[in-house]
């Protein structure tokens, strides 16, 4: 109940996030409450990338973002950047 | 044209070997005759015994005998083509008797023919039980005149050969016996691995539960029907080989998630799908490299702060980038610009050593950066502290050595050197 009410406090008073998310040279603007887990981003990224979510990994600053991670806990600010980048693989 | 007696050639391997198969039983004359021809003047001998000499295999259980004469199929042995008449008899007599055992015991049980058949089997090793020891054996013994204890218990096993089920088909049912016995065994393992798989996916879906909350990611793209469960999306994806362990991780969702102690870098998720990574043949994941990077340099922070390690370089003069630092710099021009959020909570150019990993074309090689005092081996000299960038690379033609340290020098913005 008291989450439920907090909930509602932060979309009064406009606690959504605009952040980009680009991979390569597509660039997509997701509006995301900051206490939503970043899973719900990137299953959306991916969906709409038509890639599996096991196949991306998402960086903030050049550091890897987990799907449980909320923009709250990595102090993200508005408009601030994701990168989606595929997994390197190699040999040798 | 192949001529007709060439032709004939293949004919009598064929025939051969479908004697081989269906053994001794369907030998006529004339193909006998053959097949001593075939082996040559030589060895005439030795191939009527090798015939003589197939190994007394049990009759499967199941299998009937059409028909039966005893009086017929005795073979004349090459050595004893002249054997008497009363021989022949006693040979006769004691086929009958064992034709009307084995009558018996396919009446008989499964379990009486197993027995049968162990007996069977350390009997056509030779070693023959007392109770076979009757006087008609003795005779049998006698029939074969001159030959050795060994050959002569051979050759009565051959008898048995004869009007038994062939060698062949009895080892390709020993070894289908045994297929099926491991298949049984991998079945039991397989049904064995549910109960751990159920227990980690209760735990997960839980989780999923928890992070599932509709309503609150206003992204206008979602709009387009693109909405999709994320128990959908973390569905199993195969696109790199199940092997064994990895497999059951797979279908158990584990995940693992690793923080540094000291460092200021996010988490590392490491998933059942980079440990394939690690099997022999497969290509090394960035997530197995990054993770490994950042647990030597614990390690090693560790061993800094405990005193142990207090010769050579410190923790401090180290700094490692991401796995994925290189083609971000290389995805855009003015890469610099925006490379500067990756670095706000270290300066780079203070440290000693910098370390950039490189994975291009399926490869992975190690940009090393120095800001190091050169010292010159010729004057035994401290010459110059410069920045060198060293590029090591396990595969002599792996990378571009030279326009990665071209990219490296114009990014310090200083002179590079190569090796």
């Amino acid at each position: 109940m008291a989450d439920a009410k907090e909930e509602k406090a932060a979309v009064s008073t406009g606690e959504h996030l605009n952040i980009k998310v680009k991979q390569d040279e597509n660039e997509i603007v997701f509006k995301i409450k900051k206490s939503t887990p970043l899973k719900k981003l990137m299953n959306a990224f991916c969906s709409r990338q038509a890639v599996e979510i096991n196949q991306m990994v998402f960086l903030y600053d050049g550091q890897r973002v987990l799907p449980e991670e909320t923009p709250a806990q990595l102090g993200m600010e508005d408009g601030d950047l994701i990168d989606a980048m595929l997994h390197q693989t190699g040999g040798n | 044209m192949v001529p007709t007696g060439g032709s004939e050639v293949p004919r009598v391997g064929s025939d051969r070997g479908h004697l081989a198969i269906r053994t001794s039983k369907h030998l006529s004359e004339k193909q006998r005759r053959q097949l001593n021809h075939d082996e040559g003047p030589r060895s005439s001998g030795a191939a009527a015994h090798a015939l003589y000499e197939a190994p007394y295999l049990p009759r499967r259980h199941g299998r009937s005998v059409t028909h039966f004469d005893a009086a017929r199929r005795i073979p004349e042995h090459p050595s004893t083509s002249g054997a008497n008449e009363e021989l022949r008899q006693a040979e006769v007599a004691r086929r009958l008797r064992r034709h009307e055992k084995d009558a018996t015991r396919l009446r008989l049980g499964f379990a009486e023919t197993n027995e049968s058949k162990i007996e069977a089997l350390t009997r056509s090793r030779g070693q023959s039980t007392g109770k076979r020891k009757s006087p008609g054996y003795k005779e049998e013994n006698r029939f074969y005149g001159s030959r050795t204890t060994r050959r002569s218990s051979f050759g009565d096993s051959s008898f048995h050969a004869q009007h038994h089920v062939p060698a062949q088909t009895v080892q390709v049912e020993k070894e289908n016996l045994t297929k099926r016995h491991c298949k049984s065994r991998a079945k039991k393992l397989v049904t064995a691995a549910p109960p751990i798989e159920v227990i980690i996916s209760d735990g997960d879906e839980s989780e999923e539960g928890e992070g599932v909350d509709e309503g609150f990611l206003a992204s206008s793209l979602l709009e387009n029907g693109a909405r999709r469960s994320p128990r959908l999306n973390a569905g199993p994806s195969g696109h790199l080989p199940d092997h064994r362990v990895t497999g059951i991780l797979k279908k158990a969702k584990l995940k693992c998630s690793w923080r540094s102690k000291y460092n200021s870098g996010g988490s590392i998720a490491i998933c059942a799908q980079d440990m394939d990574s690690l099997e022999e043949g497969e290509f090394l994941n960035d997530t197995v490299i990054d993770y490994y990077i950042n647990f030597l340099l614990d390690k090693m922070h560790e061993r800094t702060t405990n005193g142990q390690f207090t010769k050579g370089v410190s923790r401090e003069d180290i700094f490692v980038f991401g796995t994925f630092f290189y083609r971000k710099l290389m995805s855009s021009t003015n890469a610099w610009d925006k490379l500067d959020n990756w670095t706000r909570d270290v300066d780079v150019f203070s440290k000693k050593y910098v370390f950039i990993p490189i994975c291009v074309h399926y490869h992975w090689s190690l940009v090393l950066i120095c800001n190091k005092p050169i010292f010159d081996w010729e004057d035994n000299t401290v010459t110059d502290v410069t920045t060198s960038i060293i590029h090591m690379d396990s595969l002599v033609a792996g990378h571009a050595t030279g326009s990665i340290t071209k990219i490296y020098a114009i990014f310090w913005n200083t002179s590079g050197t190569e090796t």
